[in-house]
């Protein structure tokens, strides 16, 4: 048996697949090592759940290999499986077992030793926070809970990888921050995570590294950080700020020409209507105070001084739109 | 501001609830929406599937397949009759009395090709109506607009009934170029079609009713066959023999008396229809039926078809209510104790429950009493999982109340029947028969929705990244199918006993008589005469031995089909057509073969013998009907009604050999499946 003790836990290598005339993955490299929490970005229709779908050994791509712990897809899938946990977008439960006898089910089909099913149910279930409806019946369960369940249910054999394809879709506010809060704890626990999800600021949040997939090419895949300095470096500058003028200040359009003749800054767009000005300061290191003078020397009276920080939105449009290739 | 100028405006009146009610009951009101735009969607819909244009051609093919070879067979029976002692009668008056003679023949088996099939496929098309809705979650959405329960219901019938008319209307060139040689009657070709129509218009609304609550459309489907089957042929003439045998009118001349036929004519087109077909032929049974009788049945159907529409529209409307959270509370739910952990203990105490987590919902409590869990009770998952859960599911969903009916008329009719006719041995074979027919369509629907349930309900992505191989995945699923039907046999090998053990239980029964008065009193098997067993020992074992085989094959088919689709009707319809060719139309297709070529046995009987109920019918008549003629074990002669001549040794050598073919098969289909399975795995 091929086992490669010291194999990252999730490696692709030139992974192509097609559908008739369309090309879902192309040549995806991608390597996640322990313990990461990976955050899968990409437009619907990308590649996210073709790649999730050949590592959890559902499909077979064209070309190229995958392996999960050190396991090919192609030729250990059972390996494999036993290594995985893999929740789909959509969870589908059966509507006639409670909580209880789901977790069993699977359990069972992990080959888990019958005296231990309880314990480990229970646990789950704990860190789930579904210990109260351990007898209710999955199909009567709202959709924060079935998705807890899902991820109840990935956790069942214990597996080192988890694949989770939108985990938090059709969530509310508070349990997507549960769902954070339960995912950030397995990153903990060492497993590693791959992580699909549409809603990037929680992926900011809790990925340790993230990959952004358009029409099948991997355009980005490495730390947040890195991801944050490319999107800095391709719209060519450090900073934005945006300031906030007092009523009765000069206008905003009237100071902005004063600013943009300044080499250390970028661009200064006005709005005189909100009274605000978006500067972007160039590339480089640079302080503040240059802006705050000229600003008062042009007769401008601050009411507010915020630098806005770059957002994984940001990156994620540079990237997906082409402008790092 | 002033009022000066301003034109007087009369005060509106409110209508009365009365006038609002008249005024939606004027055509006007209602006219505009009939059809809707849910029809147009729907025949939009239909028209564009791929399916539709196959659906139309298959059954074009087989309509017009089978009336190829009854004419072929016809003719060439009466071109037989054509040579005389003197020569061959070549006349155009011998041609047409020929063609003459086959109109008759091919009328009456385009009328049955078409009323089977067109019945099947109302359910086929009836069923998904309203389960793909409410599992796509655009039922929901539909009920939010404008459009009501009853729109909804009527655009989903109207847009199916469109396509069954088109599907009827195939045959419609046949008959009438038919009808122009003569020896067909004008009406009996109205009948046909009126009660081809009506059966398929019913058939259809009862899928749709059935749909309603349904999940799967697979299911609805079966349930739609079966409960068809029982309310229009099968309680129909379960009561026409009772009624028969009690008045001691079964067999006598002239067909049954005027009071059985108005009991009986609005119950059943399919009866109506063989009686209908009766009547053409000339030395006929029942010559009293006249040939306006089929008329009352279609009113009748017409009636059936409209109370099964309002019960479905107002179905829907309260399903929809229940699913959107707004079913009827009957009682406030109480908020339980919260936990508070022992003094002097390290634990936390638990939060205390809030009442939204500890309660359940209105709509979780129906499905909770629908299905077969117990409040605060979890059922310990049996090894292996898939096959515990397969196991676990329940061959048919009903309701406590549609259990109740649907038991009660099961056993009283099984009464009734044994307190008519417990000596009557055709009678036992009868009822075990079908028993044979409602085990094999339920065998033909059980596992058509395994895997195909599992996509439809999107959980086999995950059961397919568990280290459950496909192959252990279809095997368990082919198990669990087959061993949910044990109250089928249980049914039928109870049946057996309980006639084979009738002259004790009618000794029994008659005790009861003890307790009424005379003229309530039934006098239970009052022609019973003591003679030991009616029926051998080896009835039962042969019995399940013949069936068993095929029934597993069905079993594991029918995982095949749903490995091949997505839709869980389609492969309860494939099925059933694989065991339509099989059992039906390949010994059909034989035997016209043989009539013509005049070669007869080796085929027909190496086709006929691994047929289900001829394999299941050959012990049954044996061992129960012709038991009086067996005194030792060389004795037996088992055989088709020609009689083959085996014994009891060679009966079971045929029985083992065919049951080693279909078993062999079964394992066929499950290999393929769990081939397809492997493949289009993620697909």
């Amino acid at each position: 048996m091929s086992t490669i003790t010291t194999a990252p836990p999730i490696q692709t290598r030139g992974l192509t697949k097609r559908y008739g005339a369309l090309t879902a993955l192309d040549n995806l490299t991608l390597e996640i090592g322990p313990g990461q929490i990976f955050g899968f970005i990409g437009p619907n229709g990308a590649g996210k759940t073709t790649t999730m779908k050949i590592l959890s050994c559902l499909l077979e791509p064209d070309s190229g290999a995958a392996s999960v712990c050190g396991f090919s897809t192609a030729t250990h899938p059972d390996e494999v499986r036993r290594r995985i946990g893999y929740m789909p977008d959509f969870l589908g439960v059966y509507d006639d077992l409670t909580v209880d006898e789901y977790l069993q089910f699977f359990a069972s089909i992990y080959s888990i030793p019958r005296k231990n099913r309880s314990t480990i149910i229970g646990q789950v279930l704990e860190l789930t926070d579904l210990t109260v409806k351990r007898d209710a019946l999955v199909d009567g369960l709202s959709r924060g809970m079935q998705q807890r369940l899902g991820v109840a249910r990935v956790l069942v054999h214990d597996p080192q990888v988890l694949f989770l394809d939108e985990p938090a879709s059709g969530l509310d506010p508070r349990a997507r921050i549960e769902m954070r809060s339960l995912l950030v704890e397995l990153g903990k626990m060492g497993k590693t995570l791959m992580v699909s999800s549409h809603i990037l600021s929680e992926l900011a949040e809790m990925s340790t590294s993230i990959g952004i997939i358009e029409r099948g090419k991997l355009l980005y895949a490495g730390s947040i950080e890195d991801a944050y300095a490319k999107t800095k470096a391709a719209a060519n500058i450090s900073e934005r700020i945006n300031i906030k003028l007092e009523e009765g200040s000069i206008p905003a359009s009237m100071i902005a020409p004063r600013l943009a003749s300044d080499a250390r800054v970028a661009s200064a767009k006005p709005d005189d209507a909100q009274r605000t000005l978006s500067i972007d300061l160039a590339q480089g290191e640079h302080g503040h105070h240059f802006l705050l003078e000229a600003i008062m020397n042009s007769g401008g009276r601050i009411a507010g001084f915020t630098p806005e920080p770059i957002r994984l939105e940001d990156a994620f449009l540079k990237l997906t739109t082409g402008a790092l290739q | 501001m002033s009022d000066a100028g301003a034109i007087p405006v009369a005060p509106l009146r409110e209508a009365t609830w009365l006038r609002r009610q008249v005024a939606k009951l004027r055509p006007r009101a209602w006219m505009g929406r009939v059809p809707g735009p849910v029809f147009q969607k729907e025949v939009w819909s239909i028209n564009k599937r791929l399916s539709t244009s196959w659906l139309r051609l298959a059954y074009g093919a087989t309509l017009l397949g089978i009336v190829a070879l009854t004419f072929i067979t016809i003719y060439f029976e009466a071109q037989g009759s054509r040579y005389t002692p003197y020569g061959y009668r070549s006349s155009t008056a011998a041609t047409l009395q020929q063609y003459q003679s086959v109109a008759p023949v091919i009328t009456v088996t385009i009328a049955w090709t078409q009323f089977v099939l067109l019945a099947l496929v109302a359910c086929a098309l009836g069923a998904p109506a309203i389960s793909d809705e409410r599992r796509g979650g655009t039922l929901g959405t539909l009920l939010s607009t404008p459009v009501t329960a009853w729109q909804i219901i009527l655009g989903k019938l109207l847009s199916r009934m469109l396509e069954l008319t088109i599907l009827m209307l195939l045959s419609a060139p046949l008959l009438l170029a038919i009808r122009a040689f003569g020896g067909v009657p004008g009406w009996y070709i109205l009948a046909v079609y009126a009660l081809t129509f009506m059966t398929a218009l019913v058939g259809t609304q009862l899928a749709i009713f059935l749909s309603i609550k349904s999940k799967r459309s697979g299911g609805a489907f079966m349930t739609a066959v079966t409960v068809q089957g029982a309310l229009l042929v099968g309680i129909p003439l379960l009561v026409f023999v009772v009624l028969m045998m009690a008045t001691g009118l079964m067999g006598a001349a002239g067909g049954p008396p005027a009071w059985v036929q108005w009991i009986f004519v609005p119950s059943s087109p399919g009866v109506m229809l063989f009686l209908s077909t009766e009547v053409m032929a000339p030395d006929a049974p029942f010559t009293n039926w006249g040939s306006r009788t089929w008329i009352p049945c279609v009113f009748s159907l017409l009636g059936l078809w409209f109370l099964l529409f309002m019960i479905s529209s107002l179905r829907l409307r309260s399903v929809m209510m229940s699913d959107a959270g707004g079913g009827r509370v009957s009682k406030p739910v109480k908020a339980p104790k919260p936990v508070v952990a022992p003094k002097g203990s390290a634990a936390t105490p638990a939060a205390p429950l809030t009442t939204q987590d500890a309660a359940e919902s209105p709509q979780s409590k129906t499905k909770r009493r629908a299905s077969r869990v117990r409040e605060g009770l979890s059922r310990v998952v049996g090894d292996p999982a898939v096959l515990w859960r397969e196991r676990e599911l329940r061959l048919m969903k009903m309701g406590p109340w549609t259990r109740g009916i649907a038991a009660t008329i099961l056993v009283l009719g099984v009464l009734a029947l044994y307190w008519i006719a417990m000596m009557h041995q055709a009678v036992a074979i009868t009822v075990a028969m079908v028993g044979v027919f409602g085990i094999l369509l339920n065998a033909a629907g059980v596992n058509a929705s395994s895997i195909a349930g599992e996509r439809e309900g999107r959980t086999l992505d995950v059961l397919l990244t568990s280290p459950l191989s496909s192959a252990d995945l279809v095997r368990q699923k082919f198990l669990g199918g087959f061993l949910r039907l044990w109250p089928l046999w249980a049914i039928v090998v109870v049946h057996l006993l309980a006639f084979n053990f009738s002259y004790p239980i009618a000794l029994v029964l008659r005790q009861i008589d003890l307790f009424i008065p005379a003229t309530w009193q039934v006098n239970w098997g009052r022609d019973l005469n003591w003679t030991g067993a009616y029926s051998s020992i080896w009835t039962i074992p042969m019995f399940v031995a013949a069936l068993a085989p095929p029934v597993a094959m069905l079993c594991a088919s029918g995982v095949f089909f749903s490995t091949l689709t997505r839709k869980t009707t389609r492969a309860s319809v494939f099925n059933l057509l694989l065991a339509l060719a099989l059992w039906v139309a390949a010994p059909a297709f034989l035997g016209i073969t043989m009539s013509i070529t005049g070669e007869i046995d080796p085929l027909i009987v190496g086709v006929l013998w691994p047929n289900p109920f001829v394999l299941s019918s050959a012990p049954l008549v044996e061992l129960i009907q012709d038991r009086g003629s067996v005194t030792s074990m060389l004795d037996y002669d088992f055989g088709m009604p020609e009689s083959s001549g085996l014994s009891l040794f060679q009966m079971w050598f045929v029985l083992i050999i065919v049951g080693a073919l279909y078993l062999g098969a079964a394992a066929a289909f499950l290999r393929l499946a769990a081939a397809r399975l492997r493949k289009n795995a993620g697909a």
